[in-house]
């Protein structure tokens, strides 16, 4: 237990130092300090904010509807679906790929404490998320239907225990992920493809959950007696996952169901870490042991040829980022998976509510009138939404971690390791848009033209946030991170990129409604877009080229 | 006392034995070095011994202990300096230090009696107050080494401690080792540098592709293999018949 506590504090003390800005070692400028600590008040306050926003405009739309209290089941949903879905990597990367298990393991601690340590780590860093969802919402829902101050209660209970369940599953996960490749000559291989079925099959989930929300909708009889009173709301959502359903019904006052969500939580969490932290110690430090290939005389001939050096520089991250299940899983979810799943969904969602004559249907939503200007506007702000998560190339400079200074040796100029991790990140969004465009062009080939448009201003949207994220990462580079998880998730340049990119696309929407309104017409307005996004994109170019570079070259690890 | 018996490793399923039947006893008292070439599986048996990683067979005992079958016993007893020293770099040297003594129960005042003798010499008194990561190289050696001997263990095992270190240190610590030593504990540590081996050990083994190849006392190897000095014996059985078993 002492050592626990021990091992806790220092995590702690660490994890705190990281996050200060004005934890610093003595070569650095005091004024850093504050412009990050300012930074990073900006950052959370926007995030706040957009959660709030959103919050309450759900719930104004269901105080109009008299059914105020859905907005209980919808946060604990959000909540719980949210850390399912991060929970896994962070369980992954923690548990498994921690640079400094082999410190850990030399001293007489044993798997189990160790184990707790950092699943209390995971906990903690992972509660923010719970918190920044379920407690605005009921603050709001306070504010209108009066304040109670066991409601309070409940909700703060029931915000820090949310993230508990997904974890624990999240952690079972990782925990047979890790010995199941363990088994396997080409582990890290194994462990890549395995986090990706993991993650699709956290879709399909997701998806059908979404689905049951969906049905509502569709069905005029649910309708019906949903409104005349005779089906509880909370039930036809969460009815999916019952500790879903225990938490919304404990949060609106049954005490009977709180105590069962909490217990059944307290139960899993225990059950987990006493399960997974068996000889856990000599499962994690298997990721140390990389499988030897002896291969004499047998080295393939393009191991020897000539590159040059943007080309060179390039395979390097690359190999890097596939060799990595962390980076690859990572990367592929925003920038891949997102898009192309929402341009999926989307075609099953028109192809299901209109059956048959889905074209007429199309046709009369889209108008003769709206041509093709405004859905590819709108299809590209959706794809760019997602595919703006590129973490490869707003983590690229981060990621250098300990081995900066192998990059600042290079007799190569700053602007070709850039323009190298530029590539390497951009790649990714060319795979994603390109998807997107075929399954799009292939479902509905009556809107080639729109699929068309989306991609061209996708890639040049897309190559702007590629360019956003490189020069951010260098202007506050995070070098020293203890799992790749930290490197490339817990960086605040991608989310700061991502913001970015977003009020870029807001800002641009602007410009939209203003144009038309202005009465220009289609080929106008998309010649304007058009013409902006690519001097905007040069312009960054051009900046990146030549200013970032330099800042880039004289960076100190 | 330490002793390997029939241990073996291989690396991530692969048919290659990084080390191959090991089998050593090394009595308290003893200033062992542990001498081969690049990649002989030098750190892979220190890993072992320290329970770093699980050996593929075998098994190795720390004063009879079994650190398989016993591991939190038989880590209590070691001291263990690993090479490269990569530390937790976002804590103070003293944070860093005391958490390794709670790891291990050290009372307050036997840390702080230590931690002064330490810290003096090796010369520490200034940085200890400062971040890890504003190390030097050196530093995080000398940190590392007084981290490993801050509960005072039965036996210490350092992997290529001389690395990194200035002529003083290299100094001060042979002369801590040979101190663990004359007080009956048993001092495990491997080295390229053969002077220092032919000066300090009081036994010598030498291991090649994971298999030890001689073993004893700088006398025993001199007239075992009819030559003068350490080097010319690590040259003669380490460098013939590169071919003989690949
Ligand atoms: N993490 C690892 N994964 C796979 N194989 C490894 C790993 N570490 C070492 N090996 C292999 O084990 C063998 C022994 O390596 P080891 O590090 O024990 O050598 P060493 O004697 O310490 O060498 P050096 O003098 O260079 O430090 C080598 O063939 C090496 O390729
Ligand atoms: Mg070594």
């Amino acid at each position: 237990m002492k050592a626990l506590r021990r091992i806790l504090s220092l995590q702690m003390r660490m994890r705190l130092r990281q996050l200060n800005p004005f934890d610093r070692t003595q070569n650095e400028k005091k004024s850093t300090g504050f412009r990050r600590l300012i930074g990073i008040i900006i950052l959370l306050l926007m995030l706040a904010g957009m959660a709030i926003f959103l919050e309450f405009k759900i719930l104004d739309a269901l105080l109009v509807l008299k059914m105020e209290k859905l907005i209980l089941g919808i946060i604990v949903f959000a909540a719980m679906l949210s850390t399912l879905f991060f929970g896994l990597f962070q369980c992954l990367s923690t548990f498994y790929f921690a640079k400094d298990t082999a410190q850990y393991a030399a001293l007489p601690i044993s798997g189990r404490t160790l184990y707790a340590a950092r699943a209390i780590q995971v906990y903690l860093s992972e509660c923010i998320l719970s918190l920044l969802l379920i407690l605005p919402a009921s603050i709001l829902l306070m504010i209108r239907t009066g304040f109670d101050i066991l409601f309070l209660l409940r909700v703060i209970l029931v915000a820090l225990l949310a993230p508990v369940l997904p974890l624990s599953i999240g952690a079972l996960l990782s925990a047979l992920l890790a010995s199941f490749s363990g088994l396997w000559r080409h582990r890290d291989a194994i462990t890549m493809v395995g986090s990706i079925v993991l993650v699709m099959i956290q879709v399909v989930v997701n998806y059908s959950l979404g689905q049951v929300t969906g049905n509502l909708a569709d069905d005029p009889e649910l309708m019906l007696r949903f409104l005349t009173g005779r089906m509880d709301m909370i039930d036809m959502i969460t009815g999916a996952f019952p500790p879903i359903r225990w938490a919304a019904h404990g949060l609106d006052g049954n005490w009977g169901e709180l105590l069962l969500f909490c217990l059944v939580t307290l139960a899993s969490a225990a059950l987990v870490i006493w399960l997974c932290s068996r000889h856990y110690i000599e499962a994690a430090l298997r990721a140390e042991e990389h499988p030897v290939t002896h291969h004499k005389g047998s080295l393939s001939k393009t191991a020897f040829r000539r590159h040059r050096p943007v080309v060179s520089l390039l395979s390097r991250e690359m190999h890097e980022i596939l060799r990595s299940p962390t980076y690859l899983v990572n990367e592929i979810m925003g920038t891949i998976f997102l898009p192309v799943i929402m341009t999926v969904g989307m075609g099953f969602g028109f192809a299901s509510n209109f059956d048959g004559d889905l074209m007429a249907a199309l046709d009369e939503i889209l108008g003769a009138n709206i041509g093709i200007a405004i859905p590819a506007a709108i299809l590209t702000a959706l794809v760019c939404f997602m595919a703006g998560m590129n973490s490869v190339a707003s983590t690229s400079v981060s990621r250098e971690g300990r081995h900066h200074g192998i990059y600042r040796n290079l007799p190569v100029r700053g602007s070709t390791c850039l323009w190298a991790k530029f590539l390497s990140g951009y790649i990714f969004s060319i795979i994603g848009i390109a998807i997107v465009t075929i399954v799009g062009m292939i479902a509905l080939p009556k809107f080639c033209l729109i699929f068309a448009l989306t991609a061209l201003w996708s890639l040049l949207m897309c190559l702007i946030d590629c360019i956003i994220g490189i020069i951010i990462d260098v202007s506050r580079p995070r070098f020293h991170w203890n799992t790749e998880q930290e490197a490339m998730k817990q960086n605040f340049n991608q989310v700061l990129t991502m913001l970015i990119g977003m009020l870029i696309i807001g800002l641009l929407g602007f410009l939209t409604y203003g144009l038309f309104a202005w009465g220009m017409s289609e080929k106008g307005y998309i010649a304007v877009i058009t013409l902006l996004l690519v001097i905007l994109s040069a312009a960054l170019g051009v900046w990146m080229h030549f200013k970032t570079s330099q800042r880039y070259a004289c960076i100190d690890g | 006392m330490i002793v390997f018996d029939h241990l073996s490793k291989s690396y991530g399923h692969s048919d290659v034995l990084a080390v191959d039947q090991l089998d050593l006893t090394i009595p308290s008292g003893e200033l062992f070095g542990f001498i081969g070439p690049n990649g002989a599986g030098k750190t892979t048996t220190i890993k072992m011994l320290t329970g770093i990683l699980t050996p593929t067979s075998g098994d190795c005992f720390i004063d009879g202990i079994s650190i398989r079958k016993n591991p939190m016993e038989a880590k209590r007893m070691i001291g263990y300096v690993p090479d490269g020293s990569d530390l937790f770099d976002r804590v103070t040297g003293i944070e860093y230090l005391r958490f390794i003594a709670d790891m291990y129960d050290v009372s307050e005042a036997d840390f702080r009696t230590r931690l002064d003798y330490y810290l003096d010499l090796f010369d520490l008194k200034d940085a200890a107050a400062s971040q890890i990561r504003s190390y030097s190289k050196g530093m995080r050696q000398k940190t590392a080494t007084i981290g490993a001997l801050i509960h005072d263990p039965k036996v210490f095992i350092l992997d290529e401690p001389m690395m990194g270190l200035d002529p003083k240190s290299s100094y001060l610590l042979k002369e801590e080792m040979k101190r663990q030593c004359s007080l009956g504990k048993t001092v495990f540590f491997s080295t390229h540098v053969l002077e220092v081996a032919e000066k300090l050990c009081t036994r010598i083994a030498i291991i090649r592709h994971g298999k030890l190849a001689a073993e004893g006392t700088l006398e025993e190897l001199r007239n075992r293999e009819k030559a003068e000095s350490l080097e010319e014996i690590f040259l003669e059985l380490t460098g013939e018949g590169e071919g003989e078993n690949e």
